[in-house]
């Protein structure tokens, strides 16, 4: 089971936008959080990235948990070694250069990523090293979860069971990776890819009007932020 | 369609892995008319799937391996050619599907592949609607790639390959997960595409079902390909090796379910099983077989209903609880294997050497007990994973299409311990598309 999948289609909302659009915002508002220290800024900014997070992505409570604990271990050891008001910085921050990336990768399919990527006329060989880790991260994800599964079936709580780590998840996972590396390239060459031949696209990327509203909020967003950080 | 010019011609071609001193295949004539379908058979591991990489291009460039002879396509020597350029003329479907799907979408499958031979978007749609009206995949369009059942997924990429239609198709075991009517669609639309000049070599286990379609049929035994002159016999299902045990008494329950649902599947029929049982779940690709099994072994938790094993109640029992009495063998054998030698597999906490040594003769492993498991052949890690699991004497033995990639006398030997495990009061619960004689198990079929 996957920790992170794109809810149904009709309940998309970030599916249909350009993907390329999404990278740039993406990068765009990782620049703006390292530049800001006001808090209320970096709340305004962390905000629409958790409810999009939230109706956008559906990810598993146990995830969430795990999430949170995390973040509460953070401040409190930034806490220990500045003062609370870095450390919640600090962790606003961190969230912010964090949830864009379930974001982009729970509504961008790779077919989508890789128009996108051919719109933008970027080395074929670009596009496919792209297209590989796109795939690659939720299978290695996927193929985590099946053995985590197989330990169960063995009568091994493996979470339970550090000793087991290295035999039971580490080594089955990296045979899986390197057999998935061999394997993809083979499957990808004899379904015809090549990074150098020209390829048609069925269906190219237009500018829609989703793109536009998404593109003003975008911009409305880092404003409403930048005049809290500079002028307020 | 008689021809001239032969399609594909082999000659004197030797491949030696990797790391290994004899050859797998050794001084391999033979050649492809247009219009021709030729099986190869042959034993688990005996090179069927090596012969069709080396055609294809895929060995020795990607595996490794030493490569000699020559391989002609329409006169050319192809040797120097990469898969890529291979492909455009000979399609391979290779064993494991999932390899060759690169989508999130049945759809989008297609398209992609499409999209990479340049074909015109005019013509995407076309044929996209046209290959999926064929196989049978209309209903599922706009399905995630990860909702379809394997043989959904090997219809889907079988669709995906024959849509650009190359002169020769290389298929390695292409009805390994396929349901009857996934078999018979496939079968008559290779016989369309033969008569029309297409030509296709096919490498499968399944032999009743392929025989009656194919030309020729050829035969690997010891590296060397013979031709069978006539179509192979189906095989002979099992023969036990020693008298069989009295059958335990049919007293005890051992699983009980009650109105079983989960996702949009229809309410699961109710099971009833009993000690020495074997229960076969039966139904189309994507009825729901895998996904009960799952539910049994508590991987997944059912929407309504109930299941109890040895009158306990499963529900709110952890995976790791069940798997004291429930033993799966997955369809994928490669996340099951974690030991670093075969025997070391079997031989995990509470089983002794000589269980073990037992266990891997029974199942034809003997000689690859120091071997990796993971440099086994994928039918030969399917009986690794039986093995491993039954070594843990579970009550319920859970098995998902494991006697797919089996040759005739390794499906024998699986079967003869499958039925040992069954005469010792274990229970069996499989799915399989494999023809199965109901006497050999004494099989319950329960239709899903």
């Amino acid at each position: 089971m996957l920790m992170f999948s794109p809810v149904k289609p009709e309940n998309r909302i970030l599916t249909q936008i350009n993907p390329l659009l999404k990278i740039v915002t993406c990068i765009t508002i990782l620049s703006v959080a390292l530049l800001l220290h006001k808090i209320e800024a970096l709340i305004i900014l962390v905000v629409p990235l958790l409810v999009l997070l939230l109706i956008s992505v559906r990810i598993k409570v146990q995830v969430f948990g795990y999430a949170a604990i995390a973040l509460l271990l953070f401040i409190i050891i930034s806490t220990w070694l500045r003062d609370f008001q870095t450390s919640v910085i600090s962790t606003l921050r961190l969230l912010c250069v964090i949830l864009p990336t379930p974001l982009l990768a729970g509504t961008t399919s790779p077919s989508d990523l890789v128009r996108a990527l051919q719109a933008s006329h970027l080395p074929n060989f670009i596009v496919l090293s792209l297209m590989l880790i796109w795939r690659f991260l939720p299978i290695i994800q996927q193929e985590a979860q099946r053995i985590i599964e197989a330990n169960w079936l063995r009568g091994v709580e493996i979470a339970r069971q550090p000793k087991q780590w290295f035999s039971g998840l580490f080594i089955p996972l990296i045979f899986r990776i390197v057999a998935y590396a061999d394997d993809v390239t083979v499957g990808l060459e004899t379904r015809g890819y090549d990074p150098q031949a020209p390829r048609s696209n069925s269906q190219p990327l237009r500018w829609r009007l989703g793109d536009t509203i998404f593109v003003v909020s975008a911009a409305v967003l880092v404003a409403v932020v930048g005049s809290l950080e500079w002028i307020i | 369609m008689p021809s001239d010019q032969q399609l594909i011609e082999l000659i004197d071609l030797t491949f030696t892995h990797q790391g290994k001193s004899t050859p797998t295949i050794d001084d391999v004539n033979f050649s492809l008319e247009p219009g021709e379908i030729v099986l190869i058979a042959g034993a688990t591991g005996s090179g069927k799937s090596t012969l069709l990489s080396c055609i294809a291009g895929i060995a020795p460039s990607h595996t490794g391996g030493k490569l000699q002879g020559q391989i002609l396509y329409q006169g050319k020597d192809i040797s120097e050619w990469s898969v890529r350029q291979r492909s455009q003329h000979l399609c391979i479907l290779l064993q494991n599907v999932e390899t060759q799907i690169f989508t999130e979408r049945v759809w989008t499958e297609f398209v992609f592949g499409l999209e990479n031979w340049n074909i015109p978007p005019t013509q995407i749609h076309q044929l996209t609607d046209t290959a999926l009206e064929e196989f049978g995949l209309e209903a599922q369009r706009n399905w995630l790639i990860h909702q379809l059942s394997a043989g959904q997924k090997q219809r889907l990429l079988i669709a995906c390959l024959l849509a650009i239609g190359q002169p020769v198709m290389l298929l390695d075991e292409p009805l390994a997960y396929l349901d009857a009517k996934g078999v018979k669609i496939l079968l008559q639309l290779l016989k369309t595409r033969a008569q029309r000049g297409q030509s296709v070599i096919i490498v499968e286990h399944r032999l009743d079902l392929v025989a009656e379609i194919c030309d020729r049929s050829y035969c690997f035994q010891n590296t060397k390909l013979i031709n069978l002159h006539k179509p192979p016999t189906p095989p002979c299902l099992p023969t036990p090796p020693c008298p069989p045990c009295p059958p335990t008494p049919l007293t005890s329950t051992l699983l009980c379910t009650h109105k079983l649902s989960w996702g949009g599947y229809p309410l699961f029929p109710d099971l009833q099983v009993q000690a020495g049982e074997t229960i076969l779940l039966k139904g189309d690709n994507g009825c729901g077989k895998t996904t009960l099994l799952k539910l049994l072994s508590g991987l997944m938790k059912p929407t309504t209903g109930k299941i109890e094993i040895l009158g306990r109640d499963m529900n709110k029992r952890s995976v790791v609880q069940i798997a004291k009495d429930v033993g799966f063998v997955l369809q994928n054998p490669n996340h099951q294997l974690f030991a670093d030698s075969v025997r070391a597999e079997i031989q995990q906490l509470r089983v002794s050497k000589a269980v073990a040594d037992s266990l891997l003769e029974k199942l034809n492993l003997g000689d690859r007990a120091n071997d990796h498991p993971q440099a086994l052949s994928q039918g030969q890690k399917r009986r690794l994973a039986l093995g491993a699991v039954l070594a843990r004497q579970p009550k319920i033995c859970l098995l998902d299409e494991i006697m797919v990639g089996q040759d005739p006398h390794s499906l024998s030997l699986m079967l003869n311990v499958l039925d040992n495990f069954t005469q010792e009061g274990g229970a069996l619960i499989f799915t399989s598309h494999i023809p199965l004689p109901a006497e050999v198990l004494k099989i319950r079929i329960v239709e899903l």
